[in-house]
């Protein structure tokens, strides 16, 4: 049987179990033995028990729990409530006013976080009533709140580039690096979008109720200060070497629980709550990651990657085209996989096949977060949408309608860093060390 | 019975969650003892070995929690008879996979043993000790797959709900009212 028989094969195993609910890390493993008995190497067991161990010993990896607890702890405080208290005075005279707190909420609440779906929620729990109170436009809030969870996948602490780095063997901290200026970009975009709207609709946005004045705004500013801080320190220390990125999570925990404890949102229970939550998010991915490992193995024996890097190069395609086609299939599965699921995927299989093309796998991680990003804003799948239809009793349809234009931004994004690759690369390469 | 396995299943997700306390102590130590120039001897092995336990102690835990991701898109608008018939069928796959990898990790931990494996850091250690709790882990996430098919087969009980999948299930927020932002506040 060939390399290309058994793909077939395989891609209709891997298929026929997800469609059927089979939990995503049970069907990489299970696609990697159906994949090794195919070939006829018996010695799976052994190589499972191999690879798992090396990828979950990895102290690399240990960045993960750590931020995902520091965002579990920083969930559980008042942050949604300071974000809002504090942007609010400063965005006054913006066109677009409070949309513009729902953006930069969301967008840091999701850089800390970790969690789109979270976000929306605890973030749309505080600004949809206020933004309906003072007469916003509904499609509107609906985008910005849609579209601004997505930010914290790319802002670090990004989760899901720790697991693009573990799985691609890129490091984390150039990783967070190259993941800021895009980000960064795609806030100004949003906001750029969001105030051109409101003043070509001034009739859909409210009148300002209220100006602040300096003192207020200046007041308003220490409700921001300690996470500034945080992020700024994470980021600074990672950027500086001063710290590897899993040390500057393990301040990052630190951190945040001072945070919380400052303003008297930590409690016995809270802290528990935190630590649990962490256990079954970082278990969860980490299970992921060791299918990952294993499936990358099996395919590595089967020679699958080898024969698409041959036979993409036997077409000759441009980078560009080649980009083309990936994006459109990675919408398509992102339609139905989550972020996470599409990454480890796309490592296995098709990163040999796009390093063959020449394409810098650093940069390549910040594309396919931001191809992920838009998926998170599809439907069928896209669990902001779903967060945001239950919030506001809206239908599905009508929620990934008012997203649409964020969608087209976060489209136009993955354009702009094509053409300029410097706005990924620069960053992580005047880094000092890692 | 049902709550010695939850008490199980609690019991080994904690031990994970002091894991991860652990591997924030040593990293700290590591960094804190970088500054006066001392060195952790083997700080990264640890936090690595901790890392192993914590991903695995949890599995069990995770899993009766609902928050190991699968897509359930496609069946769950399937008619509820058909939806459960396919539940069983792949916890019956499941099961059979975990109880197979619980047993190859508890070779790799066997093997390690006999031919007494060693650490390659600084501080050389067995390496059957640190696989120990991989073993364990995976002995109870067999333990909580089997119960669950039980419970399926037995009393009906479908898949639990991840905290993602009942946050899109949570309640509609009342945004009619003008003092809603208050109520919503207290």
């Amino acid at each position: 049987m060939n390399e290309m028989m058994i793909g077939f094969i395989l891609l209709c195993i891997l298929f026929a179990l997800l469609a059927s609910g089979f939990w995503v890390a049970f069907t990489l493993i299970a696609v990697s033995i159906a994949g090794m008995v195919l070939i006829g190497n018996d010695n799976f067991g052994l190589l499972f028990g191999t690879s798992t161990w090396a990828s979950v010993s990895d102290w690399s990896l240990a960045a993960l729990p750590l931020f995902i607890w520091m965002g579990e702890i920083l969930f559980r405080s008042n942050l949604s409530k300071d974000l809002f208290k504090g942007l609010t005075p400063w965005l006054s005279r913006v066109p677009g006013k409070l949309l513009h707190v729902n953006i930069l909420s969301c967008g840091i609440f999701a850089a800390v976080s970790g969690s789109s779906a979270a976000t929306a929620a605890t973030i749309g729990k505080m600004t949809l009533p206020e933004l309906k109170r003072q007469g916003y436009d509904d499609k509107m809030a609906i985008a910005t709140l849609a579209g601004s969870g997505t930010l914290g996948l790319l802002i670090p602490p990004s989760i899901i580039l720790i697991v693009y780095g573990v799985a691609a063997e890129v490091s984390i901290g150039r990783l967070f690096m190259a993941g800021a200026l895009p980000g960064i970009m795609l806030v100004i975009l949003f906001m750029g979008y969001t105030a051109f709207w409101s003043y070509r609709h001034a009739n859909k946005t409210p009148q300002t109720e209220k100006i602040y004045t300096w003192p207020e705004k200046f007041s308003s500013l220490l409700r921001l200060i300690p996470i500034g801080t945080l992020i700024f320190f994470i980021i600074g220390s990672i950027y500086a070497g001063l710290t590897t990125p899993t040390e500057a999570a393990a301040f990052g925990v630190v951190g945040s629980l001072i945070l919380a404890a400052t303003s008297r949102s930590l409690s016995i229970s809270t802290f528990i709550d935190s630590l649990m939550g962490a256990v079954k998010t970082s278990c969860m991915i980490i299970f992921i990651l060791v299918g990952a490992a294993f499936l990358t193995m099996a395919m590595g024996f089967i020679g699958i990657p080898r024969m698409l890097a041959e036979n993409i190069a036997l077409l000759e395609l441009s980078p560009y085209m080649l980009l083309f086609i990936l994006t459109i299939m990675f919408i398509i599965l992102g339609c139905f996989l989550d972020g996470i699921s599409v990454v480890v995927l796309t490592t296995s299989i098709v990163l040999p096949m796009v390093m063959e093309a020449g394409i810098d796998p650093l940069w390549f991680g910040i594309y396919i977060v931001l191809v992920v990003e838009m998926s998170q804003i599809t439907p069928p799948v896209g669990f902001n949408l779903f967060v945001i239809q239950s919030l506001t009793g809206r239908n599905i349809l009508f929620v990934a309608k008012a997203a649409l234009p964020f969608f087209f931004l976060l489209l136009a994004a993955v354009l702009i860093v094509t053409i300029f690759p410097q706005i990924v690369t620069w960053l992580p390469h005047t880094m000092s060390r890692g | 019975m049902r709550t010695v396995l939850d008490k199980l299943y609690f019991f080994s997700g904690a031990l994970s969650g002091l894991c991860i306390v652990a591997i924030c102590a040593v990293i700290l130590a590591r960094v804190v003892g970088r500054w006066f120039s001392i060195e952790i001897p083997s700080s990264d092995d640890f936090a690595g070995f901790l890392l192993a336990a914590a991903s695995f102690l949890g599995l069990a835990y995770t899993f009766r929690s609902g928050d190991h991701i699968r897509v359930n898109l496609f069946i769950s608008r399937l008619p509820a008879s058909l939806n459960r018939w396919i539940e069983r069928f792949i916890l019956i796959i499941g099961s059979i996979l975990i109880i197979y990898l619980t047993w190859q990790i508890a070779l790799l931990a066997l093997e390690s043993h006999e031919y007494n494996d060693l650490s390659s850091g600084y501080i050389p250690v067995p390496l059957w000790i640190v696989q120990l709790p991989l073993a364990i882990g995976m002995v109870t996430f067999s333990i909580a797959i089997l119960d669950q098919i039980f419970c399926h087969l037995f009393f009906g009980q479908m898949l639990p709900k991840s905290e993602e999948e009942a946050l899109a299930d949570s309640q509609q927020i009342d945004i009619t009212t003008p003092d809603s932002l208050n109520t919503e506040r207290q």
